[in-house]
């Protein structure tokens, strides 16, 4: 889950406006927000954010600054246009979420299954961002004299949990003014990184740094970075149909998407491997004292433990919203759907270090999870349906309905899925680091992208399935909405 | 499902949320593509160059 206005607007949607059911409703053209100006803005502020300084700092262990640089902004850029461009193009002409686009390749009970998918995603996100959080206070206190010991950062993590339990369940409304400010405040701390980084140290110790903990194998280590760029470009997925659907042209769908999350932030975690590998840790939380002092140091980590929460509680106000698709769900009290996604989370109370050490392995597998679908998308949007889809079928659970299926299944579809998680682990196994020779060539999120997309687009002409719209027949039948 | 007298509040709630609904999908699907911009070949050839093959290649330049 990424945090941001975007989110913030997400939830001003849902909670101002129930009858958009979660903002469901397919938007028309003139309900539109984003000129380009705002479109910009959106992905700027979704770009901008403390996960880049994770990604920086775990491509920190196995690259230098040029080349690291070199394949954080590749990898971003590339799995940003593959993931962006079915979900951007569709999700605007339609105005659509991407759960409900996604019907058309996995059925319409299939694609609830994304649903679980996108919560791993945001839980998963949550989770280090509350250890960074926890890891914040527990620098602080080493800073001010104090000897904490590592009790301190699960505290940390009970804490911010605590606090974005009440936030997302009494004054959500209120976190889209907190958001509008936390973006310009982590933008100015990234300029304010860049200027330190360069008056202090000079760009000649910065490209000279060695890696922090890289394997033996240069090209491997290359490759990794590669593809933990990839991997967060593909780990867009889940806010790319609520930014298209917004926009009135579609190229205003598709530039600032991938200009913003996947260029800029490729530059943000570029800074954010610059500083690890200066000072030599990659915690973030210990960069920002030896970088600015004591007082703008600590200043710093405050402006990221603001900005970690915010995201956290905009992360479980989402996680919440996603469950109510869940009939045991839909119906129960608020604050119950928000203690559900936060149990999640407890476990970084009690392993709180020994689950931020994952994060690397945690980002690659967004790649597992992502990439299969929007291989999958992708074909399906732009080979098989030539960019048109029954807006009708995607609302009507007719079992006579274009995206129907098998009981509402697309077996093709989710086997896919399936196979693009063997695929990825068959190059890549994100947590052993253990490479198959092919990685250097194939990374695995683009393994995992292309593989399964041609398994559903064969199967598919194989199976001769409809994928031209009913032109004349637009009522609906069964509405799901 | 359509409004009627006699129905309880929330099915008439569900009725009139499913009518928004219908209307949409039909000024969706009557609507010109014009109406959404366009997204040229050209658009396309700037894309795929500028997304994929430009940042591969300069990954490749700098492979170790």
């Amino acid at each position: 889950m990424r945090d941001d206005a975007l989110e913030a607007a997400r939830v001003r949607v849902a909670h101002e406006d129930p009858e958009s059911v979660f903002a469901r409703l397919p938007l028309l053209a003139g309900e539109r927000d984003y000129d380009t100006f705002r479109a910009h803005g959106a992905c700027f502020a979704y770009a901008i954010a403390t996960w880049c300084f994770l990604l920086g700092s775990y491509a920190a262990d196995f690259l230098g600054a040029v080349e690291g640089t070199v394949c954080l902004i590749a990898g971003n850029v590339i799995g940003t246009f593959l993931c962006t461009m079915p979900l951007s193009l569709g999700c605007q002409r339609y105005g659509l979420e991407q759960m409900d686009f996604c019907k058309t390749a996995f059925g319409q009970r299939g694609s609830h299954v994304l649903i679980l998918f996108y919560l791993i995603n945001m839980l998963g996100w949550s989770g280090l961002l509350l250890v960074m959080f926890g890891n914040g206070i527990f620098n602080l206190a080493a800073e001010f004299g104090l000897e904490p010991g590592q009790w301190l950062v699960g505290t940390g993590v009970a804490l911010g949990i605590w606090i974005s339990y009440l936030i997302a369940t009494r004054g959500v409304h209120r976190l889209g003014v907190v958001a509008g400010w936390v973006t310009p405040s982590l933008a100015l701390l990234v300029l304010y990184m860049v200027y330190r980084l360069v008056s202090v140290h000079g760009w000649d110790n910065i490209a000279a740094a060695a890696p922090l903990d890289p394997t033996p194998d240069p090209a491997i280590n290359y490759a990794i970075v590669l593809e933990l760029g990839i991997a967060n470009g593909f780990s867009w997925w889940g806010g790319i149909g609520f930014l298209a659907r917004n926009t009135r042209t579609q190229r205003n769908s598709v530039y600032p998407e991938i200009l913003q999350l996947g260029l800029m932030s490729g530059l943000v975690s570029s800074v954010a491997l610059f500083a690890a590998l200066t000072i030599g840790s990659d915690d973030p939380t210990e960069w920002m004292i030896p970088l600015g002092g004591l007082f703008m140091g600590t200043v710093a980590l405050i402006c990221i433990g603001m900005a970690n929460i915010t995201a956290v509680s905009l992360s479980i106000f989402a996680s919440g919203l996603a469950l109510r698709h869940v009939p045991f769900l839909r119906m129960r009290p608020w604050w119950q759907v928000i203690v559900v996604t936060i149990i999640p989370c407890c476990f970084f109370i009690f392993w709180a270090q020994e689950l931020y050490d994952l994060g690397a392995s945690f980002l690659a597998y967004n790649g597992t999870m992502y990439a299969p679908i929007a291989g999958i998308v992708f074909v399906d949007f732009f080979l098989l349906r030539r960019q048109r889809v029954c807006l009708r079928s995607i609302f009507d659970n007719d079992p006579k309905g274009d995206y129907w299926y098998w009981k509402g299944f697309n077996l093709l579809g989710l086997g896919g899925i399936v196979l693009g998680q063997f695929v990825y682990f068959f190059l890549f196994d994100p947590i052993d680091l253990e490479t198959h020779w092919l990685f250097t060539y194939v990374p695995a999120s683009l393994g995992a992208f292309i593989v399964p997309a041609l398994m559903y687009w064969v199967g598919m002409r194989l199976q001769g399935v409809k994928v031209e719209p009913d032109a004349a027949d637009t009522r609906l039948r069964l509405p799901n909405i | 499902m359509t409004d009627t007298p006699g129905m309880e509040p929330t099915e008439r709630e569900q009725a009139r949320v499913v009518q928004d609904l219908q209307r949409r999908i039909d000024a969706l699907h009557h609507a010109h593509a014009s109406d959404f911009g366009a997204f040229t070949i050209l658009d396309w050839l700037l894309c795929v160059g500028g997304f994929v093959v430009f940042p591969y290649l300069l990954f490749l330049w700098f492979w170790p």
